[in-house]
């Protein structure tokens, strides 16, 4: 019974929403912090892409049944989210591709995406917590 | 002057209905009692599944308005504590009676 409640749809997804969004806050401070030094590539978190990908799926997932098969990242299908470093830029003749403007919106972006989802986690816990104290 | 035109406008809507709710229902004998609970139940539900689903959509940036989420929440944890009121009052009200000496 219990199950059913902690890991019943809504709660898992914004679970997995907050911890992705903890992690790219990392990733945005480490792209930050490595803004000067030479041949540093920055890096992104994809999530809500995958996540999307993984509510709608309708066809099976691909299954790898050899580790020398290709993996195939379009029918992977899972919740996780990814660090996915970007090789195919250069901002700067020393290789740097950090554009710290983009990361500073990026930054704040995923601090208002943080608090929402937190701020909705928090309710619908407490919507349940009000159903368990019969409204009082 | 603007005052006036705010306060008229909101309040009007509300003494309308509150002057038809009782008029219509009297009209309609069709709707029972329990049918009427059943389909404010069924509101308070239906709040409920939208408001999940507006977090789902939120988590999974596709919706970019965070004030919708926060609005279906917002609607879905009032008409829970309004039911829970109103179910807390029955209860009272069923017990008040099983106590009457007769």
């Amino acid at each position: 019974m219990l199950d059913s409640i902690l890991s019943s749809a809504p709660a898992n997804i914004l679970e997995k929403a907050l911890s992705s969004s903890a992690l790219r806050q990392q990733v945005i401070s480490n792209n930050i912090a490595n803004v000067n030094t030479p041949g540093f590539k920055r890096s992104t978190v994809s999530f809500e892409d995958k996540l999307q990908q993984a509510m709608n799926q309708t066809q099976l997932p691909l299954v790898r049944t050899h580790q020398n098969h290709l993996a195939a990242e379009k029918f992977e299908g899972s919740m996780e989210p990814s660090v996915v470093v970007d090789n195919t830029t250069s901002m700067r003749v020393d290789g740097n591709n950090v554009d710290i403007d983009k990361e500073m919106a990026s930054l704040a972006k995923n601090s208002i995406y943080y608090s929402a989802v937190a701020q909705q986690m928090n309710k619908y816990y407490g919507i349940l917590k009000s159903a368990i104290r019969e409204g009082k | 002057m603007s005052v006036d035109v705010i306060s008229s406008a909101a309040v009007k809507p509300v003494a309308a209905q509150s002057m038809k709710a009782p008029s219509s229902s009297k009209s309609e004998t069709g709707v029972t009692f329990g049918q009427l609970l059943s389909n404010a139940l069924g509101d308070v539900n239906k709040l409920q599944l939208d408001a999940n689903q507006a977090s789902v959509n939120l988590a999974t940036g596709k919706v970019q308005d965070i004030s919708e989420a926060v609005i279906a929440t917002e609607k879905a944890s009032m008409a829970l504590q309004l039911t829970m009121q109103v179910r807390n009052k029955v209860i009272d009200a069923y017990q008040e009676i099983m106590r009457m000496q007769v």
